[in-house]
């Protein structure tokens, strides 16, 4: 059990999320607001791509949006993604938050017909699959918020 | 300033050549190009080579050993689809900085399938940035806010075949009906594989020169470029141009698209507008942005194209034909290239020499517009 002790929720990409402490939590993704001009962007960075202002600050971003544009891919892109074995289509689409920021995500739903531009969107951590240390690699999709 | 000139071109046919040298392609549209303009290759004081695929390095300072080491500047340009646009530019503006009077500007490129890295690692190891995904978005977005359907962007597709059939330098040169683009597979919703332009082989080529040079070589008819003007990125970026982006702030409003600002800047250089164009060669990496495209320089309303595409409006015979080569989605694309096939399409359809897609009324104003990965678009206006 000593490894498992050890064993770490790792994001994708540092800076992206902070990762929930327990099952219980949804994560939340991080951006970077500029002291300056006040524009807002997903993933902490260090310059701001409006005014090149380098005063941006870490701030947690809306768990909920609607969905501004999507697509379902049929065919695996070309490497290094790993296509899971059997390919599935999965779907990607931008996200409206309230703030005011539109961001790129993968989505949980892989049918386009259960897919509108415009519906309520919530955010979902969860685990790609374990690196070579038996850490989780942990990934941000965003699914359809279920009517009723 | 003194009236820059197209003063000859010439095409390696576009297709799938495994046992030819990229090299080769891009000697044979050289050597076309400067017979066309009859020319020497000793005429020529600047080289511009573009190549965005090909891996290796140096290869277009590398060919000029096979074809004449005559001394002069050579610079490779890689401006990813846009490549074409962006040397067009750089050659205008050293003819009228007044360094030299002769350019030579060539692209090619052997292309075989997706690009592999275009996002961050973490987006590329997640498929996120695989290229039919960022247009399929848009494709989708066109549907959902003006109602066009998958016909519609079928219909584009089979009026770039209707062109393609009668173009030797097409790789498909075959008729295709909307039922065919419909049961070809679906590659990203709602684009088909018809849809889309495929990745090849091929090489253009122009000989730019400065009016007066034009005279002295006896040049009887060349062909003015009027203005030419390429355009990256103004923040914010339209949110769903095919990019990197992974995020855009929309609060001080919606980006507008790189098309739309060179175009703007190259209407003004010309001193024309959109109304004036009599023939369009416009970026079809698939058959939405072609669409898109047209709205974008101003040929039509935003939502508008795909009415008036239906109306046969764009065809060979319409009020304003675009993409009369059959675009890329008949020719393939080979990035380094293409640019250049939109500008020998426009100067064979100006001089009469389009053979069978040849427009009955010759135009006397064209428009090239290419368009690139990370916000990058270049827009020439040719004038006879």
């Amino acid at each position: 059990m000593s490894n498992n002790a050890e064993r770490q929720q790792i994001p994708i990409r540092e800076g992206m999320m902070n990762i929930p402490s327990s099952e219980r939590e949804n994560g939340r993704l991080l951006g970077s607001k500029c002291n300056d001009c006040h524009e807002l962007f997903f993933i902490e960075r260090q310059i701001c791509e409006n005014c090149n202002g380098q005063n941006l600050e870490t701030v947690a971003l809306s768990t909920k949006g609607k969905l501004y544009a999507f697509t379902v891919m049929y065919y695996p892109a070309p490497p290094p993604y790993q296509a899971p074995d059997p390919f599935e289509p999965y779907g990607v689409g931008w996200i409206e938050l309230p703030e005011g920021l539109v961001l790129y995500s993968l989505l949980t739903e892989n049918d386009p017909q259960k897919l509108k531009v415009g519906m309520d969107m919530e955010l979902r951590i969860e685990c790609l699959r374990q690196d070579d240390n038996g850490n989780d690699i942990m990934v941000s999709k965003y699914r359809p918020v279920e009517v009723g | 300033m003194e009236d820059v000139v197209i003063a000859g071109v010439g095409m390696h046919p576009f297709g799938r050549y495994p046992d030819k040298d990229p090299e080769d392609l891009a000697i044979d549209a050289i050597l076309k190009a400067l017979a066309d303009a009859n020319i020497s290759y000793k005429d020529i004081e600047y080289v511009l080579a573009g190549k965005v695929v090909i891996p290796k390095e140096g290869m277009g300072i590398d060919l000029m050993m096979k074809i004449g080491m005559t001394g002069v500047p050579i610079n490779q340009v890689n401006a990813m689809c846009a490549t074409g646009g962006a040397m067009l530019e750089l050659a205008r503006n050293a003819i009228h900085s007044g360094a030299c009077e002769v350019v030579l500007v060539y692209g090619f490129d052997k292309h075989k399938g997706m690009f592999e890295e275009l996002g961050e690692p973490w987006q590329n190891i997640l498929g996120m940035k695989a290229s039919p995904i960022a247009f399929a978005t848009v494709a989708q977005k066109y549907m959902s806010d003006y109602g066009a359907t998958e016909e519609d962007f079928a219909r584009v597709a089979v009026k770039a075949h209707k062109n393609g059939a009668n173009n030797p330098n097409a790789l498909f040169q075959n008729i295709i009906s909307v039922e065919d683009v419909l049961n070809s597979p679906m590659v990203a919703y709602p684009l088909h594989l018809y849809n889309f332009c495929t990745p090849d082989d091929g090489a253009a080529a122009a000989i730019v020169c400065s009016k007066k040079a034009a005279k002295k070589f006896g040049i009887k008819d060349p062909i003015t470029i009027a203005a030419t003007c390429m355009q990256t990125a103004q923040y914010p970026p339209p949110v769903l141009e095919p990019s990197n982006q992974y995020s855009v702030c929309m609060n001080s409003g919606e980006g507008i698209p790189v098309t739309k600002l060179a175009a703007q800047k190259a209407f003004e250089m010309a001193g024309i507008g959109p109304e004036d164009v009599d023939v369009a060669e416009v970026q079809d990496t698939e058959s939405a942005h072609e669409l898109v495209h047209i709205e974008q320089l101003g040929f039509c309303q935003p939502g508008e194209a795909f009415r008036l595409l239906r109306d046969g409006e764009f065809d060979i015979g319409g009020r304003l034909p675009i993409n009369p080569s059959g675009g890329i989605q008949c020719k393939g694309e080979p990035p380094g290239a293409s640019g250049l096939g939109q500008v020998c399409e426009i100067v064979w359809q100006m001089r009469g020499q389009a053979g069978k897609r040849q427009m009955s009324r010759r135009p006397r104003v064209g428009l090239c517009q290419v368009f690139g990965w990370n916000h990058v678009a270049a827009v020439t206006i040719l004038k006879t």
